[in-house]
């Protein structure tokens, strides 16, 4: 028994001194649910009701638009879609309002014009059908509004011929109707989800924070990197591919690069916890992981590296002066620089940021790797 | 030697009574038929073994293929009945064999899901086939009498012990190393995770916690089975194990194994103790037959077989120190070991499938081919990047008529020092062997 007590009491004195050295009361100090209420009210909140006004405004543009087909109707159109595509931006980050699946129902690019016209010769589709998701969103509609015609003029002839013109303006405000209706639903969808989002302040599976992360991660790995630069530049352009200038995002406009930065920067934002009224910092995941104390392989900062490798990508975009779909048409042009700079920042968000939180993707039995 | 080897046969082969060996039959056939229900109520079965288009077979069982729906169910169905079978006593060799071929037969299907429990479910599975553990407390000594037997050689109740002692101690060795003992990792990870579960939540973000849980598992696991066959220790250890387990079930999403674990440790107890136990419920059948000696003699294919067992045991554990490199990164040997919640790893990859000479470049995402758990597990294990890879190349042979060359970009971090590039991206994976030779593929990992 004596060498028992003697054992522990060695071992409790030992435990106390690897753990006295200053660091013993050391501790994550982190405010989770303040964060996921940060995140909540401060930057999901606002960009469900900057996307829902937005879409408002695109629904009325329509309305005028398929009454009158004027020159002024089909600016105001158009502007009302790259508002509401802009706004898109930011939200397509925080899109964790369970079954509304915001992404696929509004922003799959490239369109594609044959199945629109075939949609709209036939008058027989479902917007909600797998196969449609090509023919639909703002994609869809920048088709119409801008691929359709030259110039303004002829576009509103399009939307004017004889036997197609009110087929065509109907499907402008189907197309309208269906994004409507997504808003609407993630409006809705989003005042019963708050109280869930903000319950479980841990990271398993259905927390508020695995579910931000792992949409945060999605869009900017699959949607951001991969659609807006890689497929047009080539696929994943370090290895090579076949140039596809026809898949950038808002072929027809030429609002590329002005979407695409808009992306990176509300990755900022949502990964800072940025107010999305008012830009005031509040606390986001780039806090949580300086509070775990999170490094890089370098034993830098995680979050301070996030944000400055995300950064370089973005001045690297500053600098492309032409739309992406002029730009993708060179072997190693600027777009493969700015696919570089991207995919460094996938490790650190999609490896780095999910280890240290320990997000989890399951429910399944684990005994640790 | 001789002496020694005489002491050792004589120590084995005395007389035991049954009930420890009885009380971890039903415990363990318990703990199995309830784990079976759960895995098929939670939709695993489908979910694991039905649903995904690809399977990450062992090197070696290739040829083990899920059945399908509904081949699947039919295969749980009777792993449930047989661990019914085990802890009933009934039909005990058939059931206790059925059980092990039905129940390693799911787990060889997809290393995706390996766990050590599993593992070690198999292992005592095994075991089970070739003792006497029906002999008493059954429904097969009610159907025929005449196999009442209350004495069991030694062996059959030490092997178990001997197990369940491998199992924490090997597990304790794991953990002495440094970033375990010195960083309290990847406990300083995980527990701050948890800090929303009751009770104990709110302490779990304090860094002393951490290396508090890191020291007291690994002296846990280390000393555990000899605090255990030791009659003084024995009852404050054994609580010692139900509260480890426990918390360990309240921190972690470790399924069965606490429970598994807490109930089959009992078998560590006295004789007298177990059959105080059956007495409760069978009062009659103490010792009518108990003078019938039970045969001391083994059979030499079993002898055999059991002494090559231990040898294995003793040896897996180890294997890793036979390849270069480090362990937790390469991951070669790591498997197989009771190395359980050792590390904190996670990865990334990033497929292409290349036909240069046509200058056609596929980027592939695995996604579209693998379960998030498969991606999950496949990205920091280069085994399973290895057998992607080949899968992909024969998906695309198919398609295209003609193999391409498959290329991986991918990273990993082990507890939280950072990612780092995990496989070689210039080397062409369709080309490299599966296999326990080294893995040159996998790039070192860089400082």
């Amino acid at each position: 028994m004596r060498n028992i007590k003697i054992f522990f009491s060695i071992l409790i004195a030992a435990l106390l001194s690897a753990c006295d050295n200053q660091s013993g009361t050391e501790k994550v100090d982190f405010d989770r649910e303040a964060f996921l209420v940060n995140m909540a009210d401060e930057v999901i909140q606002p960009s469900i009701q900057d996307f829902s006004i937005k879409a408002d405004a695109l629904t009325s543009a329509s309305i005028a638009f398929e009454g009158e087909q004027s020159d002024g109707n089909l600016i105001v159109l158009r502007n009302a879609l790259k508002d509401l595509w802009l706004s898109y931006q930011h939200l397509a980050y925080v899109q964790v309002v369970p079954n509304v699946n915001l992404r696929d129902r509004v922003n799959i690019f490239p369109a594609s014009a044959s199945k629109i016209e075939e949609n709209i010769n036939t008058g027989n589709f479902v917007l909600g059908a797998a196969s449609n998701v090509d023919a639909k969103g703002f994609p869809a509609l920048d088709y119409l509004l801008f691929g359709t015609g030259e110039t303004n003029a002829e576009v509103i002839a399009y939307f004017q011929q004889e036997n197609l013109g009110s087929s065509r303006l109907q499907y402008v405000a189907d197309l309208v109707e269906d994004i409507q209706t997504a808003a609407d639903s993630m409006q809705e969808g989003w005042e019963t989800y708050r109280a869930v989002f903000i319950e479980n302040t841990g990271t398993d599976v259905g927390s508020g924070t695995s579910i931000l992360v792992n949409e945060y991660n999605f869009q900017f790995d699959i949607r951001l990197k991969n659609a807006k630069i890689g497929f047009p530049a080539g696929g994943n352009p370090r290895t090579g591919g076949v140039l596809s200038p026809e898949k950038v995002e808002a072929y027809y406009s030429g609002w590329s690069a002005e979407l695409a930065e808009a992306s990176v920067l509300a990755s900022l934002a949502v990964f800072t916890g940025e107010s999305y009224q008012s830009g005031a910092n509040g606390l986001g995941m780039d806090d949580y992981l300086t509070a775990l104390s999170a490094v890089d392989r370098n034993g830098d900062d995680l979050s301070t590296a996030i944000i400055s490798q995300t950064n370089a990508a973005l001045e690297e975009m500053e600098k492309i002066e032409a739309p992406y779909s002029v730009v993708a048409t060179t072997e190693g042009s600027q777009l493969v620089t700015v696919y570089n700079t991207l995919q460094a920042v996938i490790p650190l968000i999609k490896v780095d940021m999910t280890s240290a939180m320990s997000v989890s993707i399951t429910f399944q039995d684990n005994d640790g790797d | 030697m001789m002496v020694i080897n005489n002491q050792l046969s004589y120590y084995l082969k005395q007389q035991k009574h049954i009930a420890p060996l009885a009380t971890f039959r039903v415990a363990f056939g318990v703990m199995m038929l309830a784990s079976i229900i759960r895995f098929w109520a939670n939709g695993w079965i489908s979910k694991q073994y039905i649903e995904p288009d690809f399977f990450f077979t062992y090197y070696g069982f290739d040829w083990v293929k899920p059945l399908g729906n509904p081949g699947m169910y039919i295969i749980f169905a009777i792993m449930g009945l047989a661990a019914l079978g085990i802890a009933l006593g009934a039909f005990y060799r058939y059931s206790a064999t059925l059980f092990f071929l039905t129940f390693t037969y799911v787990e060889l299907i997809d290393k995706t899901n390996y766990l050590n429990h599993y593992y070690f479910v198999s292992i005592i599975a095994f075991l089970l086939i070739f003792v006497p553990a029906h002999k008493a407390y059954s429904v097969d000594t009610l159907r025929k009498p005449n196999l009442k037997n209350f004495r069991v050689p030694a062996w059959t109740i030490y092997i178990f012990i001997l197990q369940l002692s491998m199992v924490y101690f090997f597990a304790g060795v794991a953990k002495l190393n440094a970033e375990w003992v010195f960083e309290a990792l990847p406990l300083k990870i995980w527990l701050p995770s948890r800090a929303h579960t009751p009770i104990i939540g709110s302490i779990l973000d304090y860094r002393w916690v951490a290396f508090a849980f890191s020291w007291f598992g690994l002296l846990y696991d280390l000393t555990i089975p000899f605090f255990l066959l030791w009659k003084k220790t024995r009852f404050v250890a054994y609580l010692t194990v139900i509260a480890f387990h426990f918390m360990t079930a309240a921190l972690f999403q470790i399924g069965m194994f606490p429970y598994i674990m807490v109930v089959s440790t009992l078998i560590f107890f006295s004789e007298d103790f177990h059959k105080k136990l059956w007495a409760k419920f069978f009062p009659e059948g103490e010792y009518k037959q108990a003078l019938l000696q039970s045969s001391a003699s083994i059979s030499p294919i079993t002898k055999y077989l059991l002494v090559g067992f231990i040898a294995l045991q003793l040896f897996l554990p180890f294997r890793y120190a036979l390849y270069p490199g480090k362990l937790f990164w390469t991951e070669q040997g790591y498997r197989f070991s009771w190395r359980v919640m050792l590390m904190e790893k996670a990865g990334y990859s990033q497929f292409t499938v290349a036909y240069p000479e046509q200058n056609k470049f596929i980027e592939v995402f695995p996604k579209d081919y693998l379960t998030p758990v498969q991606e999950k597990m496949m990205n920091t294990q280069p085994d399973m990047i290895l057998q992607f890879a080949h899968f992909l190349r024969d998906e695309y042979e198919i398609k295209h008529g003609e193999a391409p060359q498959v290329f991986v970009e991918s990273y990993a971090s082990v507890n939280g020092k950072g990612s780092r590039p995990f496989v070689d991206p210039n080397i062409n994976l369709s080309a490299i062997n599966r296999g326990y030779q080294n893995k040159t593929w996998v790039l070192p990992y860089q400082k």
